[in-house]
């Protein structure tokens, strides 16, 4: 199987195959771009991504490395946020600072499934929170003077919950 | 990503953030996440096209205009992100709630707004596709001169309108351009106190049903709704009317004689019992053989008021 070789922010190169790490579009298009042959000595340099993260990227390529091509336009499944496999569920059980790292990654790699699920589970930690307990979970500071808060709960009123 | 410190949420790009809320229930969208942070707030107020009723809104302050309507599923599904129409529903499903609140029961029907979505004034080109359309603002008046190709709609409702006396003239031509409107509500609007509706009636061509919660429509206003839609209107609700007692009843002994009424409701204090067995015992109008279905009496401080009657084809 043809090899190609990651080179991640620090220098340390990860052997993958081409046909996992395809799943990036980034990466893909680079290999195209860099006219890199199958077993070239060159690497692909991907400085913005740290060494844990690709690994974990590589890993959830792996495993998803037969799923089918998502249909582009299945909004109603990008809609839902109660599909995640149980495998993604699992391999998402990180901190947040981890999680974000792979949303970034994803988004740099161009791994439409990757971005997806990880954005679903961000998603999945907001709902049904109020901004309150929002802010508590991902430690945002709340920087709304008291007028300013009250002017966007009064636009927002009409489609609060009662 | 290089960095040793924990990334939080806030590192993340808007447009990646905006995916991330986009995956929310629509009223999360518009009424939880605004409220977290002011970049939150920002994201959601500058989504391209779902968001654009919060952009305008949040310039509401000075003036800006809202509107929110209703076209087909295929072409709605290429603007909005949610499969339901949770958004736009809430805003009728509230409209609605602060309507029957009002103790008026009535048989106007629920307009399907299964095709929900909004967008600001001026998109002309699409205005084709409207069937529903719900206008929230104090200035709708002279924000929707633009309206000239609504030919599909037929549900209006004006929610939280302020008409003013000056108004009227352009509402006579508004009237024209809503000439296929069938359903018409007003809520939560106000009206100046003289305010004459007949000028934006008269271009209701096909009006059916009407309905309208705020005090100020009083029995001169029915009196001409009766008249002026007489060929089309099966259903009137009315709630919290000016209180002008048995000159109702006189009213509708006048304006419906001959006619069917199928059902109706009125409570006022100020009906005297006389005028209201006079008006049963009239032999100029055709009343239910069931009776339960015409009640009238003295429950309620204003008037409620609610009829079904047959078009007079």
């Amino acid at each position: 199987m043809p090899m190609i070789k990651l080179q991640s922010s620090d220098g340390e190169v990860f052997q993958v195959d081409f046909e996992i790490a395809k799943a990036s579009v980034t990466i893909k298009t680079m290999v195209e771009d860099l006219g890199l042959e199958e077993e070239d000595e060159e690497n692909v340099p991907l400085p913005n991504v740290n060494p844990g993260i690709l690994k974990k990227v590589i890993q959830w390529a792996t495993y998803h490395k037969d799923d089918p091509p998502a249909a582009e336009d299945d909004e109603g499944r990008e809609k839902r946020t109660d599909d995640i496999s149980s495998w993604d569920a699992d391999f998402l059980k990180v901190d947040q600072g981890t999680l974000f790292e792979l949303i970034l990654a994803a988004n740099y790699l161009d791994i439409k499934g990757l971005l997806d699920v990880t954005c679903k589970t961000v998603a999945n930690m907001i709902k049904g929170k109020t901004p309150e307990e929002i802010r508590k979970t991902f430690n945002i500071k709340n920087d709304f003077s008291a007028a300013e808060e009250d002017q966007v709960r009064k636009e927002n009123e009409w489609c609060e919950e009662k | 990503m290089m960095d040793d410190d924990r990334l939080s949420i806030n590192s993340l790009p808007d447009e990646i953030l905006l995916c991330v809320f986009r995956k929310l229930s629509a009223t999360e969208f518009v009424a939880t996440v605004p409220l977290v942070c002011d970049r939150w707030s920002r994201i959601i107020s500058s989504d391209a096209c779902t968001l654009k009723r919060v952009c305008m809104h949040h310039t509401n302050a000075s003036a800006a205009v809202e509107f929110f309507y209703f076209r087909d599923e295929s072409e709605r599904s290429l603007m909005f992100h949610w499969p339901s129409d949770e958004y736009s529903a809430r805003l009728l499903q509230y409209s609605y709630d602060q309507y029957d609140n009002s103790a008026v029961g009535g048989p106007v029907r629920r307009v399907g707004y299964a095709n929900a979505f909004y967008l600001c004034a001026r998109y002309e080109e699409i205005f084709g596709h409207i069937t529903t359309l719900v206008i929230s603002s104090s200035l709708c008046v002279y924000a929707t001169d633009g309206f000239t190709y609504v030919d599909c709609l037929t549900t209006l409702v004006l929610h939280s309108v302020r008409i003013r006396e000056a108004d009227q003239y352009t509402l006579a031509e508004l009237g024209t351009v809503y000439f296929n409107v069938t359903d018409v509500m007003y809520l939560k609007c106000s009206l100046a106190s003289h305010f004459d509706l007949k000028f934006l009636h008269a271009g209701f061509g096909q009006l059916r049903r009407f309905r309208a919660d705020h005090n100020t429509v009083g029995v001169r206003f029915l009196e001409d709704l009766l008249h002026a839609h007489r060929g089309t209107l099966e259903t009137v609700v009315l709630g919290d009317s000016t209180v002008t007692g048995d000159r109702w009843i006189d009213v509708l002994s006048d304006r419906l004689r001959g006619r069917t009424i199928n059902r109706l409701s009125m409570h006022s204090l100020y009906f005297t019992e006389r005028c209201v067995n006079r008006f049963l015992t009239s032999a100029d109008l055709i009343l239910p053989d069931d009776r339960s279905k015409v009640t009238i009496n003295s429950e309620l401080s204003r008037i409620s008021f609610s009829i079904d009657i047959d078009p007079l084809r």
